[in-house]
């Protein structure tokens, strides 16, 4: 294995933690304390994270997200908006000094992504990268990933969808008024699927954890080294989770 | 007049736009949407510096500010943003 890797299985927490944890690594990769990091994760309660440049009012039904106890956050990464709830998520943080950090965006996310396939593969799955930032499987979108680059680090997290519930999905989201609801829940069943959809089978998310460590370890040639986050780490996470992810004025920004 | 729209240019992600035009000036712009502009703080500036610019160079002026922030954008560009705008004007005058 030619890339020394620290692999992160964090498990479940809530939106704001989860976003905060990323950006405490990305710190820590940074200040060149920890070594590249591989992190692998839930949500729970389920959550909605909305792109950095997206409207939170434009994209997301607050009334109804506090009615089903689902969080909202603001990601600091660009994309659309998501619905985590039956998913294993992943972040990835790399030196921009590492050859698996190329200069072109698109370059990096092609690599990246090698992980998401290869572990998809090792479920049984066939699936491609779909740029920019997608991956689909039977012609159907079935991970979403989204990447941003700050203090000499990348930062890419993404998803790895298990189950989709589109009706859930669109009571949480705003639907364009030009688009009638029955239609657009049709159009995005007919576009994004799950992993237990394609297999035929229920995938938990321990059987899913353990196939996308093996898959971005493969894909990435890299040696993953497990271990629990630095105390640190957590304490930023905590930090950074109260005073960033979980203020109101940082995810109504836009 | 203000204006707003929400469009999908041809090569771009989905962009919504709010802005103040007076006498074919953008005097305010919001852009938002599901694009992708790293870094983002840069894009911000852009957008920031966007206000006093002539409606016939919007997407010429857009571009060049993306390259003097130093943004490299996936998903937008000028042109895409003034194809929005475009029809954010049109359908404010009853043109759409």
């Amino acid at each position: 294995m030619k890339y020394d890797f620290r692999l992160l299985r964090t498990g479940f927490h809530d939106a704001a933690f989860n976003m905060g944890f990323d950006e405490a690594i990305l710190e820590s990769v940074a200040a060149g304390v920890q070594k590249p990091t591989l992190r692998l994760y839930a949500w729970k309660p389920a959550a909605v994270s909305i792109g950095f440049f997206q409207g939170l009012r434009d994209e997301v039904d607050t009334d109804s997200c506090a009615a089903h106890g689902v969080d909202v956050v603001r990601r600091i990464t660009g994309g659309g908006a998501v619905f985590h709830q039956a998913e294993i998520t992943y972040s990835i943080v790399i030196p921009e000094t590492s050859p698996l950090a190329p200069k072109s965006i698109l370059d990096s996310y092609g690599i990246l992504c090698g992980g998401v396939i290869e572990g998809l593969r090792g479920l049984g799955l066939e699936s491609s990268f779909a740029p920019i930032n997608d991956i689909v499987s039977g012609g159907k979108k079935v991970s979403g990933n989204a990447q941003t680059r700050k203090k000499n680090c990348l930062l890419q997290h993404g998803t790895v969808l298990l189950d989709v519930d589109v009706e859930l999905m669109f009571d949480l989201l705003k639907v364009p008024a030009e688009k009638a609801k029955g239609k657009l829940i049709q159009d995005v069943k007919e576009r994004v699927t799950g992993v237990n959809a394609l297999l035929g089978r229920t995938v938990d998310y321990s059987e899913a954890e353990a196939a996308m460590a093996s898959g971005f370890s493969k894909a990435l040639d890299a040696f993953l080294t497990e271990s629990g986050p630095s105390a640190v780490e957590l304490d930023r996470a905590g930090e950074i989770a109260r005073t960033k992810f979980a203020d109101p004025s940082w995810t109504g920004r836009r | 007049m203000n204006v707003q729209a929400i469009g999908k240019p041809v090569g771009a992600k989905l962009i919504r736009l709010s802005a103040s035009i007076e006498k074919e000036i953008v005097t305010a712009i919001s852009i938002r949407g599901d694009f992708f502009a790293i870094p983002e703080e840069g894009f911000e500036r852009v957008e920031a510096r966007l206000p006093g610019t002539e409606l016939g160079k919007f997407a010429a002026r857009f571009d060049e500010l993306l390259t003097e922030e130093g943004v490299e954008p996936y998903g937008i560009s000028g042109a895409a943003v003034a194809e929005v705008l475009d029809d954010a004007i049109r359908a404010a005058v009853g043109l759409k």
